[in-house]
This record gives C-alpha cells, sequence and structure tokens, in this order.
C-alpha cells in the first residue's frame, strides 16, 4: 500500500518537475516585478511569498525533516557534504582560545569538527579557554544537536570545551556586540529572509580580527555540468526525499532554494557590503558549494 | 539596481568601446546595453568623477588591509625560532598584535606567507643599505666582485637570527604553491644587487648575469646553512670563489672568436686524438 501510495506521488509529480523546468525564467520576473511593488515579497524556493510566510515555511521545512536530516544529507551528496564540512574547518583551522558562533549549527556537524579541531592541536595553555555557541532558529534541530553531543560526548567535562545551545534568530541575536572570534554558517544562511541582517548581525557580534566563514551551496560555472547538476537535483533529490524522509516538498524547496541563492560572486559583494574585509571565496566540487570567508579588521 | 548604475557597471567594465547603436552582449551575463547620445553623455560625465574617488578609496582599504597584515607578519616573526614558520607562528602573532589567534587566516598560505614576508623585508633592507655603501670601485669597467660579494654576505647574515628554522623555510618555498613568490623574490633580490652595482646592460647579458647571480646566492645559502666557522669566513671564500667561477666563464664567453682559433683547434685535435685512442697507444 505504501508503495503504491509513492507511486502515485510520483506520476503526480512529474508534471510538476516538467514545470518546474521551465518554470525560473519567469518567475524571476515576477521577482523582480514584486521587488518593484512591495518590499515585503521574498522567495520560498520558486514561490513568492510573503516574508512573514517564508519565515513560517522554512521552520516548518525543518521541523519536519530534523530526524532525518543527516541521513537524507548523506544520501544526497553521497556522504560528500562531510568532506565538504571538513575542509571548511581546515580553512577556519581554529586555536586554542577561539570563541566560535555556530550559526545554523542545530545538528552539530560543524561544532563537533570544531571542537575535534582542537583535541588535535596540541593541549591548550591554561590561559586559553575555547568555547562554542551553537545557535539555530529551530528547536527541534538543536534537540537532536544535543542528544548526539551527549552520545558522542561533545560535553565540557569531556572535551574540554564549553559547548552552548541557543535557540535564536540569525538576523536578530540576543548576543552582545564584540563577543565571538569566529562566526560560521554551514548551509544555513540560504533559508534567511534578509541575508543582509544576517550579515550585519555577524559582524556586530563579531570582535574586531573575528572571521567569518559561510559554507552555502552555489553555482557551477560551467554549462554541461550545470545540466547534470540540475537534472539530479530536480529528478532525483525529491525522490529521495520522498523515500527516505517521506517528505517531497522539503526537498523540492531545498534544490529551489540553492537556484534562487546568489552566485558567489555576488554573495562576496554582500559579503563586502557588510563591512567585511579581505573577503575571499573557495569552490568546492567545481562550485556546487563555496567556502566565502570574510575579516572584521 | 537601477538603470543608471547598471549602464555605468557596463561602462567601467569597458562597454565603452562598443558602439552605442551596435551594442552586443559580450557574455550572456550581461545585458543588453543601448546607449543613445544624451544618456550616454550624462555617464561619461558622472564616470570620470567616479572612478577617481572610488579608486582612491580602494586604495586606502588596501594600504589599511596590508598595513594589519604586516603589524601580524612582523610580530610573527619573534616566534619563528620557537614555532617555526608555521601557522602557530602567526597565531601567536595575530594575538600579539592585539587581535585573536584566528586571525591567522588572514594569511592563507600560512607559513608560505610568513617566509615571503621575510624574504621581501630583507631585500628591502639590503636595498638601504646598498644605496649608502662607497660606489668607487664601480666606476672601473671591471666585475665590481667585492660589492658582489658583500651585498651576497649581508643577505645571507640576515637569516642569522633564524638559522635553525631556516632548512625548513626553504622547504616551504619549494612547495608548488609558493613557488610563484620565491622566485619572485629571487629576482628582485638578484635585479636588485646588479642594479645597484652599476649593471645598467639592455642586450642579453642582462639574463645572463641575473640567472648566474641568482645560482650563486642559492649555492651559498645552501652553503651557509652547514657553516659553523667563525665570523662565516668559510661562507665568504664560497661565495668569493663561486664569483671568480662565474667571472671565468664570462670571460670564455667573451673571447673573440678568432683570436680562440688555435686555442680552439688544438683542443678538438686532442680530443680527436683521445677518442681514436692514439694517446693511449705509446
Amino acid at each position: 500500500m505504501p508503495l503504491r501510495r509513492i507511486t502515485a506521488k510520483l506520476l503526480k509529480t512529474r508534471a510538476s518537475v516538467s514545470f518546474f523546468r521551465t518554470r525560473p525564467l519567469v518567475t524571476q520576473v515576477s521577482d523582480k516585478e514584486s521587488e518593484r511593488h512591495s518590499t515585503k515579497q521574498t522567495h520560498f524556493g520558486y514561490q513568492t511569498v510573503d516574508e512573514e510566510e517564508k519565515w513560517k515555511k522554512v521552520h516548518e521545512v525543518f521541523e519536519t525533516v530534523a530526524e532525518k536530516y543527516d541521513l537524507m544529507n548523506d544520501a544526497m551528496s553521497f556522504g560528500i557534504h562531510r568532506l565538504w564540512k571538513d575542509i571548511f574547518m581546515a580553512r577556519l583551522a581554529p586555536t586554542h582560545g577561539t570563541k566560535l558562533l555556530d550559526m545554523a549549527g542545530g545538528t552539530g556537524d560543524i561544532t563537533f569538527r570544531y571542537i575535534n579541531y582542537l583535541k588535535n592541536l596540541n593541549p591548550p595553555p591554561e590561559d586559553k579557554k575555547s568555547s562554542v555557541t551553537v545557535c539555530d532558529i529551530n528547536q527541534a534541530m538543536l534537540d537532536v544537536g544535543k542528544v548526539r553531543a551527549e552520545k558522542q560526548g561533545y560535553t565540557w567535562d569531556r572535551c574540554g570545551v564549553s559547548v552552548e545551545w541557543v535557540c535564536g534568530d540569525a538576523e536578530q541575536l540576543q548576543l552582545p556586540d564584540d563577543t565571538f572570534t569566529a562566526y560560521t554558517i554551514a548551509f544555513g544562511i540560504r533559508n534567511c529572509t534578509h541575508v543582509d541582517r544576517v550579515l550585519e548581525e555577524a559582524y556586530r557580534v563579531l570582535a574586531p580580527g573575528g572571521r567569518f566563514m559561510c559554507l552555502e551551496f552555489s553555482h557551477i560555472p560551467n554549462d554541461a555540468l550545470q545540466w547534470v547538476y540540475d537534472q539530479y537535483s530536480f529528478q532525483v533529490i525529491p525522490v529521495l526525499g520522498q523515500l527516505i524522509a517521506g517528505q517531497w516538498r522539503p526537498y523540492q524547496y531545498l534544490v529551489e532554494s540553492i537556484r534562487q541563492f546568489p552566485n558567489q560572486e555576488k554573495f562576496k559583494s554582500m559579503i563586502e557590503d557588510a563591512g567585511f574585509r579581505q573577503v575571499t571565496y573557495e569552490n568546492l566540487t567545481f562550485g556546487t558549494c563555496a567556502i566565502h570567508s570574510g575579516f572584521k579588521i | 539596481m537601477t538603470l543608471l548604475q547598471r549602464v555605468f557597471r557596463s561602462v567601467r567594465n569597458g562597454h565603452r568601446y562598443i558602439l552605442p547603436l551596435a551594442s552586443v552582449p559580450v557574455n550572456k551575463n550581461q545585458r543588453v546595453l543601448r546607449n543613445y547620445s544624451q544618456s550616454k553623455q550624462d555617464t561619461e560625465a558622472k564616470e570620470l568623477k567616479s572612478p577617481a574617488i572610488s579608486v582612491s578609496t580602494e586604495h586606502e582599504e588596501h594600504q589599511y588591509e596590508e598595513s594589519i597584515k604586516n603589524r601580524i607578519l612582523l610580530r610573527a616573526l619573534e616566534y619563528v625560532p620557537k614555532t617555526g614558520w608555521s601557522v602557530e607562528s602567526l597565531s601567536a602573532g595575530a594575538e600579539s598584535a592585539g587581535y585573536p589567534g584566528i586571525t591567522h587566516g588572514l594569511f592563507p598560505n600560512g607559513g608560505g606567507d610568513l617566509v615571503h614576508y621575510f624574504n621581501v623585508k630583507c631585500n628591502e633592507n639590503l636595498v638601504e643599505q646598498m644605496k649608502s655603501w662607497p660606489k668607487d670601485d664601480l666606476k672601473d669597467n671591471k666585475v665590481p666582485s667585492k660589492f658582489i660579494e658583500n651585498a651576497i654576505m649581508t643577505r645571507l647574515l640576515m637569516i642569522e637570527p633564524y638559522k635553525s628554522t631556516w632548512p625548513k623555510a626553504m622547504a616551504i618555498q619549494a612547495l608548488p604553491n609558493n613557488v610563484p613568490n620565491c622566485l619572485a623574490t629571487l629576482l628582485s633580490l638578484v635585479d636588485d644587487i646588479c642594479y645597484h652595482s652599476g649593471d645598467r646592460s639592455v642586450d642579453f647579458n642582462w639574463y645572463i648575469r641575473r640567472v648566474g647571480l641568482a645560482g650563486i646566492y642559492k649555492a651559498s645559502e645552501l652553503f651557509y646553512l652547514t657553516d659553523n666557522s667563525t665570523d662565516f669566513s668559510k661562507t665568504r671564500n664560497f661565495v668569493s670563489s663561486r664569483i671568480r667561477d662565474a667571472q671565468l666563464i664570462q670571460t670564455a664567453l667573451n673571447l673573440n672568436p678568432v683570436a680562440a682559433a688555435p686555442q680552439t683547434l688544438t683542443a678538438a685535435f686532442v680530443t680527436a686524438k683521445n677518442m681514436l685512442g692514439i694517446n693511449t697507444l705509446k
């Protein structure tokens, strides 16, 4: 019975998938128009929705997928997302005494890598205490992360790095100015309604000399590869979502939101506009992902 | 983005060379530009003003960033004898310059950037010193071997405080991503030495002198690493004998072919005899 339901769903959505292939051009125009008419509209995937609504929808998406989030990441990226995150942490190269704000780090992937990286350095001097604050807008994701941290031993008494879990919005952080020396956001900034506000908040909470690092899906500068990637994204990923997590829409949203996110150069200039200096980016896997880095100096 | 801004950006990107009426999208990301006389003059006039402003601020930005970087690198050098040409030194340097340790990320090449900074600093230092050296012996037409020897020795002795970690630095410089920087600093070093020792050649000798001097410098650097003699007299001897070798080669190259003909013939004759085994028959 469930199998039949899935096939029925697959058949039904065939039409919508091919529909989406022609959609981008149309929505881009309507996006521009809506920008002109009212500023309260934003995009949720390829849909144009109210800003308020986007917030709710993103919230829903992650509420529903929290449990299967990590499994889906593995399935969709063939496990490569682990390498991306490893490279991300290697580029950050934290030192003892770093105060990290791991934004949108709900399930702890970045946090655990950070703690492991510090563990592999020389033993820390007495006066240098490292800390990490995991902040996520979604309590469901944080709960998954907390359980994992307990299970895998990433706690203060076992690793010497203080870990704090905070539920908060990246656009309006309830944290004082100049408190952190590093700010990371991995696969999170895409889901925020106002990317510029997120960047401004990041600039505010970072101490002088602090580093902003962002790992996010980006654009492939090669048409042939882009075609392959599009086929995979639109034909395979929602199906995987349906089969593994039992959810089609969230993964449809995922691939659409990736297309909507600004490309490497555009995002770089957005980071510069927020006040960061020495902004650079590095493409991973032909540009599927990009690591952006900037400094508050 | 308003239309004006868009036009602006494309004009700055070099589209002004495309005739307004025949405007074509150069790549698909650029929108088609349609400039008509009125608006075109408008943008041209504005364009004259704005780049000047943006260039100067960009320059200041760059200066600001560079000054912070240099401050961190300078502090980092103090930690090199202890922690080597490494990220640890950089982050210790950042901390002593008043930034968090993680600011070492400003230098994506890690130790390579630190070595590069050190080389550049030493080269600048050497140029300053060379300017004040006596130029008397440069007036004659002969090779200023004493001047060059002094220059090389002065530059080598700048490595002295970091001698124990310098082999590592040489290894870092040989890593593929650091090679361009390393060659650039080496070339600027030998170029400075040649220039200040009075070389004004514009012929092929220009290359020969620089490549030759680079070879001498690098060989001396290797020799210097294992030299324990007092006052580095052995390194000094080594440098002067390498310079003598170079002079010999140069005289050989500059020999007039006609004058050298008898010698060349004799040499060829002897070689031929050797090959035929006539010399060993007796």
